[in-house]
């Protein structure tokens, strides 16, 4: 009974760090994945360091006309996306012109660093570097 | 030194870990040495000063075991107090080397210390007491891992000052393989404090269920005892076990969520 026992607790131990280990390459392995849009250039990050609250990003569309889908936050330090959602209605990005894209996300009082994805009709994403404070 | 109240109750526990550690140690020593050759009647006068011993001891292991969970919280409260700190990686750094190392040990006190304290559990429970020269030896190894834990805590506290320190943006950047772990744990996942809390525990119980049964191959006497206390330990560990996984699903669920591609 004991020998039983205790061999189920060690399994379920071997069990969650598999698992856990498992879930964590696949967070990356989908991150690693991204296609990344060539044709954008971010041409500015607004925050709000009082809050520390992502409020836009301003960016410029060089190439043919897109359609920015949602965005997703992704915190480089632990490795995990924090929060993502979509756009309604979808923006749209045309040819040349210069879009602010309203974003809320909520930022670490303390600091870190992120990534910023926006998400395209393309299936690519448009990558934007946040360092903060 | 960052005096706030949690970094005083972390020294103040440190203090007095260390003073009654002065106490024990020479009679834990005494006790260990005269018990063997001991006559009935100095043996009843080592078994009386074994008791108080043993409660001593409760004390402070059980200090010890409420400041390394403590240890984790005052850390996390100092993070804001030293500039450039992100996480706890940044509060490392401001009390290294004290603090790497205290960290490690932090992680093993209650698996260790758990170990002494049940066999005395047990001891407590069985007539003549046993296994009064095994846990007064045993307390003596523990003494170099008691000193050490109370020392890295008192060196930490009072070396951590708000100078201004790199945090973990310096080693866990984009290309790292694996993340920050007090940024994973302390402040993005936090439900994975409460699945290493529960598997450690879980882990912790196992060990202590195969130490006792080692004793009773030893000391028959606690046979009995003993085998209730394993059966015990070893139930509570897989409530423990169990309560982990079940934890695990929403921590996992936390981390998953959001990264749901959303194309």
């Amino acid at each position: 009974m004991r020998f039983s026992t205790t061999k189920v607790v060690i399994m379920l131990v071997v069990a969650a760090i598999l698992v856990t280990g498992a879930v964590y390459l696949y967070i990356r392995s989908q991150q690693s994945s991204i296609v990344l849009e060539q044709n954008v250039d971010v041409l500015e990050v607004e925050l709000n360091k009082r809050t520390a609250v992502l409020v836009s990003v301003t960016i410029r569309n060089n190439g043919p006309a897109l359609i920015l889908e949602g965005a997703s936050l992704y915190k480089i330090q632990s490795g995990i996306t924090l929060v993502s959602s979509k756009f309604s209605p979808p923006i749209i990005l045309y040819t040349g012109n210069i879009t602010k894209v309203p974003i809320s996300y909520q930022l670490d009082k303390e600091g870190a660093d992120y990534f910023l994805y926006l998400f395209t009709n393309k299936g690519t994403a448009i990558r934007c570097g946040i360092s903060y404070p | 030194m960052i005096w706030t109240p949690l970094t005083a109750v972390m020294v103040i526990l440190g203090v007095f870990g260390l003073a009654l550690m002065i106490y024990t140690v020479p009679k834990a020593y005494n006790i260990s040495k005269k018990i063997s050759k001991a006559s009935l009647e100095e043996r009843y006068g080592l078994e009386k000063e074994y008791y108080l011993l043993s409660t001593v001891v409760w004390v402070v292991l059980i200090t010890r075991i409420v400041a390394s969970m403590l240890f984790w919280v005052t850390n996390e409260s100092l993070i804001p107090l030293i500039p450039g700190a992100m996480c706890q990686f940044g509060v490392n750094q401001a009390g290294a080397p004290y603090s790497w190392i205290d960290n490690g040990v932090k992680l093993i006190v209650l698996l260790v210390y758990g170990i002494w304290l049940s066999l005395d559990f047990l001891n407590r429970r069985v007539k003549g007491a046993p296994l009064m020269q095994s846990l007064s030896r045993l307390f003596l190894l523990l003494a170099p891992l008691l000193v050490l834990d109370l020392a890295l805590d008192l060196g930490f506290y009072f070396t951590v000052s708000a100078v201004t320190v790199p945090c973990c943006r310096v080693v866990f950047t984009a290309e790292s393989p694996i993340p920050c772990p007090y940024c994973f744990v302390f402040h993005d996942a936090p439900m994975f404090i409460v699945v290493i809390a529960c598997y450690g525990l879980a882990i912790s119980l196992v060990v202590w269920s195969f130490v006792i049964r080692h004793f009773i191959k030893r000391v028959p006497e606690i046979g009995g005892v003993g085998m209730e206390a394993i059966r015990r330990l070893v139930t509570l560990a897989l409530g423990f076990a169990v309560m982990g996984t079940v934890a695990l699903i929403p921590a996992i669920m936390q981390v998953l969520g959001p990264a749901v591609p959303v194309h």
